[in-house]
């Protein structure tokens, strides 16, 4: 099932390139004659090597090369670096893997507990302030509040660097300075990212919860004067969480949709940001290597998320 | 149907939205961009130029919101830049509801093989990051018209719609009323069209909403990246020049540039959001409870 999913998400990525109106490796040797002083015929033949493919040669043929080239474990090739893409992906993924984990733990952590709270507390005016903050929140894409943590804590209060993962003092490895250097410079990209995410699930955890509070078994439980952390941790918690794992998977590929134009606002050197710079060079080897990346990488993060499923809920343990 | 029945229904329609307290707040403010970008333009004329001497003054009466980089006024920006904004978004919206509706009823109605091929196809199109694809796509494409911008963008934004369109044809597709037309023998478009689609069009009514609001979102993103510039005027494209390409971001005195553009983006998506959720809990009661 899995590979099938790639598979089949693959396919989708190299029709899209390929059956794209006209020859894109054309507008690509436009762009290579002006910039290299090449003659046309030349510069068609780099385009066209660029971006993996020969127009010349018929679909299903250059379909197969590239299914041909991803079983080898080849991406493109990047024009820009002068290497294979694989090379500067293995330098900038780590960045973007580093911010979406931490916001996704930030985010989920928070995000939940604050929803469950506001639960319990609805109607107060704890619950009103949470939940009209969330929707302002939720209403903002990441670009906009990383603008606006750019401004407000990076120029304003200089409290947060404004580009780059870590400082240029400090030696790159397992060392108590570096590491804390590259906390500070994640902030940025991590709170933008982290923000909208954590309104969405403290909407849904209220949501789940205040179905859930409203069941026999939680009124029993509070009948039987049973403390709240207790009736969240055995009674709510349990279940509630299970509908919100789903979203985990779309959460982590709406954040590394966004991961472009977040790493640009804050210059961090993620694979976000090197997509962007592809583009703008019009390295399309790289990009489309950046992307198909993506693509895996967002497949694998749901079927793992899948797998955990039977672990937190016994009931699909025999399913 | 009687006549006048299709008045009725639109009132239908209309009524829960006019009761919901988000959604009218979506609305009101909704209205106030919509003024902006039909009666604004004919108002304010706009006047571009390169005056180096008038570049970043500050909000006065002359310039409500001060000038930008070139001298130019930002509001008069706006204002010229608002039709573009709010079309593009809408046509984005159009085009995306609208393979959503076929996707989602075809495969909501028929179901066996042929549906599950179509769900397959949603869960693919949800799962691949759809901001990245878009942009690989405009910057290959290079300048295009407006609509097939809108229409490729929306080849990337159906999926979770047709979902929600699908779980809804699905309610209704083995209730009792539609078995008795099958059993009736009314024809495949009398039960599709008079029995089915009533009970979904206000599912189509939220998530055309939701996807304006998506794609309001992704085509401000996507020109703010500098991936599309094909009019000055988008806010997307303002945005771009006053971060990226004038980093007037960190210049003091200039901050008046990026941060009300930055205000207006922001107002047009918080009311559009409003109104999503309003119109969202309008005709799902059982979301209500919620509020």
């Amino acid at each position: 099932m899995l590979i099938a999913y790639i598979f089949t998400a693959l396919t989708l990525v190299f029709f899209v390139i390929n059956l794209m109106p006209g020859d894109p490796a054309y507008s690509l040797a436009v762009y290579y004659m002006q910039t290299y002083n090449l003659k046309f015929e030349q510069a068609l033949e780099m385009a066209r090597a660029a971006l993996g493919y020969d127009v010349s040669k018929p679909v299903h043929v250059r379909y197969l090369e590239y299914l041909a080239r991803l079983t080898r474990g080849e991406l493109g090739y990047s024009l820009y670096y002068r290497k294979p893409a694989a090379e500067v992906i293995a330098l900038s993924l780590p960045w973007t893997l580093l911010v979406l984990m931490l916001a996704t733990i930030l985010s989920y952590t928070v995000g939940t507990r604050l929803g469950v709270f506001a639960a319990f507390k609805r109607g107060k005016a704890a619950d009103s302030v949470l939940y009209s903050a969330a929707i302002v929140m939720l209403s903002l894409p990441p670009f906009i509040i990383a603008v606006i943590v750019l401004y407000a804590l990076g120029v304003n209060l200089k409290l947060i660097p404004l580009g780059g993962a870590y400082a240029l003092g400090v030696k790159p490895g397992l060392n108590l300075p570096f590491l804390l250097s590259v906390l500070h410079y994640a902030t940025g990209p991590v709170l933008a990212q982290a923000l909208v995410q954590l309104s969405g699930w403290l909407l849904s955890a209220r949501n789940v919860s205040v179905t859930i509070l409203a069941e026999d078994f939680v009124k029993y439980g509070m009948a039987r004067g049973l403390k709240r952390g207790t009736l969240t941790k055995k009674y709510i918690w349990k279940p509630a969480r299970l509908p919100i794992l789903t979203s985990l998977a779309l959460s982590f590929g709406y954040m590394l949709g966004g991961s472009t134009l977040v790493e640009s606002v804050f210059r961090y050197p993620g694979i976000g940001q090197q997509l962007a710079q592809a583009l703008g060079s019009r390295d399309f080897g790289l990009a489309i290597s950046i992307f198909t990346i993506m693509v895996v990488a967002v497949i694998l993060a749901s079927f793992l998320i899948e797998l955990l499923y039977p672990l937190l809920d016994p009931r699909v343990k025999g399913a | 149907m009687r006549a006048g029945g299709a008045l009725r229904t639109v009132w239908e329609l209309i009524r829960p939205i006019l009761k919901n307290r988000k959604s009218v707040c979506g609305i009101l403010g909704l209205l106030f961009f919509v003024g902006m970008a039909t009666v604004g333009p004919l108002i304010v004329p706009l006047q571009i130029g390169m005056e180096f001497s008038r570049r970043y003054l500050p909000p006065s009466l002359e310039h409500p919101l001060g000038t930008d980089y070139f001298g130019n006024d930002i509001f008069q920006q706006l204002i010229h830049g608002a039709p573009l904004t709010l079309g593009l978004a809408a046509a984005i919206a159009l085009f995306a509801t609208l393979i959503a509706t076929v996707v989602g009823v075809a495969s909501g109605y028929v179901g066996g093989g042929a549906g599950r091929a179509l769900d397959f196809l949603t869960n693919i199109f949800l799962t691949i990051p759809s901001f990245p694809a878009m942009l690989i796509l405009f910057v290959a494409l290079g300048e295009t018209h407006w609509l097939v911008a809108a229409a490729v963008m929306a080849l990337w934004m159906w999926a979770g719609a047709a979902k929600s369109i699908k779980a809804a044809v699905y309610r209704v597709r083995f209730a009792p009323f539609v078995e008795a037309a099958e059993n009736l023998n009314l024809g495949t478009p009398h039960i599709l069209f008079k029995e089915i689609m009533p009970h979904v069009v206000p599912y189509i009514f939220i998530n055309f909403v939701s996807s304006f609001r998506a794609a309001l979102e992704a085509s401000v993103g996507l020109m703010f990246l500098g991936a599309l510039k094909y009019n000055p005027l988008h806010w997307g494209v303002i945005l771009n020049l006053a971060i990226f390409q004038t980093g007037s971001i960190y210049i003091a005195r200039a901050i008046h540039y990026p941060l009300s553009i930055i205000a207006f983006v922001a107002l047009l998506l918080f009311f559009t959001t409003l109104l999503s959720y309003g119109v969202e809990e309008a005709f799902r009661p059982e979301l209500r409870g919620y509020e």
